[in-house]
């Protein structure tokens, strides 16, 4: 067996789980979600090949994150909503119709969230949908807990902006 | 578009992260991404080899300890063989040492590395611990990261330490598949000489020292196999008291002709040894669990294992419908044929409101497999379709989106062709053996016992194999989350079973197979997959 693939075998092990999981949050489609775990580990093959890469978990986090978030802006223009949104919440299950809604809520997060920027979007979705420590993802950035804890402080500012401005905007159009 | 407040804004990221992919998904997302990266690196020469690796709780360790083995048995191979001149009596001092030994300890340390000479593994990585006692019948394993296998032939038991569980297990020993055999020293070493030689060789022996004290030195070669990593081993042999007293070791990348793997071992030969598990260094408060008279996880993995790669017949027709709040969220068709697949994926509806589509739907979709095979060759769904088609180690694929535009078909050429790695991706694989990773013990409870299951708790979930019906996972259970069962079973007409329904709380899989089918004509072409607008030319 190739070092390679044993090290990308092993990152599967240890974190293939939680990076499909990462996945499946961000785009809230099972089937985008395995789709894309496959185009992560192409990726993280071929990066493997040109080198430079120190922390291999980090790294394919931050990759994850980039092509769920690439997948949506491409998805934006013709993407509403499906079954697959409807996935099994953490929350209280309730009847099919409340649930589809509350999947549109949840994309219209998640399209905010894709409007921020990069250390700044992906320590937000490392901290609020991943629910990881600030000393954790600190130790992933290389920076202070204090850091990202601004970070996220900010990223949060620009989020609640965004989703508030939308939510007018489009009730104003409603309202038309 | 709802209005929205700081209140429900923290409130819906957090709903965010509670959502979780289902067992299912997670399993079929990491299964294909195992079989993407057996298809962009070269294949272990045997998939069914990481199932023999995990006997040694990982492939590292398992290193270790076949070099533990070839140390122990390696110097007494050519006692038996005689072929080497006039070494037969050097051979049988050593023999003779070991065997009056009370124990043998020996500590492997070492490292990996890469195909540019640079270490990949870290300090104490590889360490492994390794005890034997010929006259107390037994052999133990410490393995890197604290697992503990303590062999008892006496008693044809073994005791499993789970460092992540912290627990101990103790199992039934069955016979012919540990390397070692129980009944005496004698029949030990021939069993292990077998294995030893069954892929050939090359030993040479001359005098030498280590670290100074003279030594016979025994250089093994073991024979180049493609694809196997060759070894190279010295043996270093105390002159005066015939006992081996250290190894070193090369496993040699036959690709590149590197080194990826470096041990070295030191031997010695304690007048005591442990008593019994917990003098390997566990506390006492470890509570120790009997699951006799099962053997234990790793022996039965060994069974459990090949199903999840056997496919249920060389042609088939499989559809497995997924069901979510009552209704048919995905349709997905596997066609096998020998050496030809075919899969298909069916999204029935389009974005946006799904309830109208659904009543319409459920009428086109029927509920036969004929009705849903017409329903998917007639592309009636109006969500996504994807297709993807293997001949020999070409692979095309082709979808179409909710529009009902067609791509162009991608054409891949794959270095090695499906055959049985198809049956990994059809979900009936990971929906009836699903993969059990990482530490797992067999603990059986009152359900399991009741029901004839063998119930297996992993790191994270826990799994209820039935034995009786081809170890299917009869039942699934997340940790704090709902289970997944099989409601329903169905048999081939070869006996293999499989699942035919399958409840997990939120989904609901149907699955229909025919192993007698009559594929329509053209359905393995590339060039009768659906033309994309515009193109005309025939798939190369």
């Amino acid at each position: 067996m190739s070092d390679r693939r044993t090290e990308l075998l092993e990152l599967l092990d240890r974190s293939g789980a939680s990076l499909h999981a990462l996945l499946t949050r961000l785009t809230l489609r099972q089937d985008v979600a395995e789709e894309l775990m496959q185009d992560l580990f192409l990726k993280l093959n071929a990066a493997r090949d040109q080198g430079g890469v120190d922390c291999w978990d980090a790294y394919a986090r931050r990759t994850a994150i980039n092509l769920a978030f690439d997948w949506r802006r491409r998805e934006k223009s013709r993407r509403s909503c499906s079954l697959d949104e409807s996935l099994e919440l953490a929350c209280e299950a309730g009847p099919p119709l409340s649930r589809l809604i509350e999947s549109e809520e949840l994309e219209q997060v998640l399209a905010a969230i894709g409007r921020l920027h990069g250390p700044s979007r992906e320590a937000f979705v490392l901290r609020y949908i991943q629910q990881e420590s600030y000393e954790d993802i600190a130790k992933q950035f290389g920076k202070t807990p204090h850091h990202v804890r601004a970070l996220c402080s900010r990223a949060m500012s620009a989020l609640r902006d965004l989703v508030l401005k939308d939510g007018r905007e489009v009730q104003h159009v409603e309202d038309e | 578009m709802s209005k929205m407040n700081e209140t429900d804004l923290r409130r819906r990221l957090g709903l965010l992260s509670g959502i979780e992919p289902s067992p299912q998904a997670a399993g079929r997302a990491l299964d294909r991404v195992r079989r993407v990266l057996s298809e962009t690196t070269p294949r272990p020469a045997n998939r069914l080899a990481g199932a023999g690796g995990m006997l040694t709780k990982s492939r590292l360790a398992g290193l270790a300890v076949a070099a533990a083995v070839l140390i122990a048995t390696g110097v007494f191979v050519f006692l038996f063989t005689g072929s080497l001149d006039g070494t037969t009596a050097a051979y049988a001092r050593v023999t003779e040492a070991v065997r009056n030994v009370p124990w043998m300890r020996m500590r492997y340390s070492g490292y990996s590395l890469n195909n540019a000479g640079n270490r990949t593994s870290g300090e104490g990585e590889r360490d492994t611990e390794i005890w034997y006692s010929f006259n107390a019948q037994v052999v133990i394993y410490k393995y890197p990261h604290g697992a503990i296998d303590y062999y008892d032939y006496a008693k044809q038991e073994i005791h499993e330490y789970n460092p992540v569980a912290k627990r101990i297990v103790v199992s039934a020993l069955p016979t012919g598949r540990r390397p070692f055999r129980t009944d005496s020293p004698g029949a030990w070493l021939e069993k292990s000489i077998e294995q030893i030689t069954s892929g050939g060789g090359r030993v040479t022996r001359e005098a030498g020292q280590y670290k100074g004290q003279e030594t016979e030195v025994f250089e093994i070669t073991s024979a180049v196999r493609p694809g196997v990593a060759a070894i190279r081993s010295k043996i270093f042999v105390d002159r005066t008291t015939s006992l081996p007293i250290a190894e070193e070791r090369a496993y040699i990348n036959t690709n590149t002709g590197n080194p990826q793997l470096v041990e070295t071992g030191i031997f010695d030969y304690p007048e005591q040894g442990p008593a019994d598990i917990y003098g390997l260094g566990l506390s006492r408060d470890i509570p120790t669990i009997s699951s006799l008279p099962l053997p234990s996880w790793s022996d039965i993995r060994m069974t459990y294992e090949p199903y999840r790669f056997k496919p249920l017949a060389q042609r088939y027709v499989a559809v497995v419908t997924r069901w979510m709040i009552g209704l048919v969220e995905s349709v997905e068709i596997f066609y096998a044929d020998g050496t030809r697949f075919r899969e298909e994926r069916h999204f029935p509806y389009r974005g946006g409101n799904i309830g109208p589509q659904w009543e319409e739907m459920k009428t086109e979709l029927g509920d036969t497999p004929d009705s849903l095979l017409r329903w998917s060759r007639d592309y009636k769904a109006r969500g996504h379709i994807t297709i993807s088609l293997w001949v020999g180690k070409r692979a095309y694929h082709s979808q179409r989106d909710e529009r009902g535009s067609w791509s162009a078909a991608e054409r891949v050429v794959l270095p090695q062709e499906m055959t049985e790695d198809f049956w990994s991706i059809c979900p009936i694989a990971g929906l009836a053996w699903p993969d059990i990773r990482g530490y797992a013990d067999i603990i059986q409870d009152d359900y399991a016992r009741e029901h004839g299951l063998i119930r297996v708790e992993g790191e994270q979930e826990t799994f209820y194999l039935n034995p009786q019906r081809d170890y299917i996972c009869q039942q699934r259970v997340p940790f704090g989350r709902d289970r997944s069962e099989v409601t329903e079973f169905a048999q081939t007409e070869t006996g293999r079973w499989y699942p035919r329904k399958i409840d997990d709380g939120s989904l609901k899989y149907t699955i229909y197979l025919d192993t007698d089918p009559e594929f329509p004509e053209g359905l393995f072409d590339p060039n009768s997959l659906p033309k994309a607008d515009r193109e005309a030319a025939p798939v190369p």
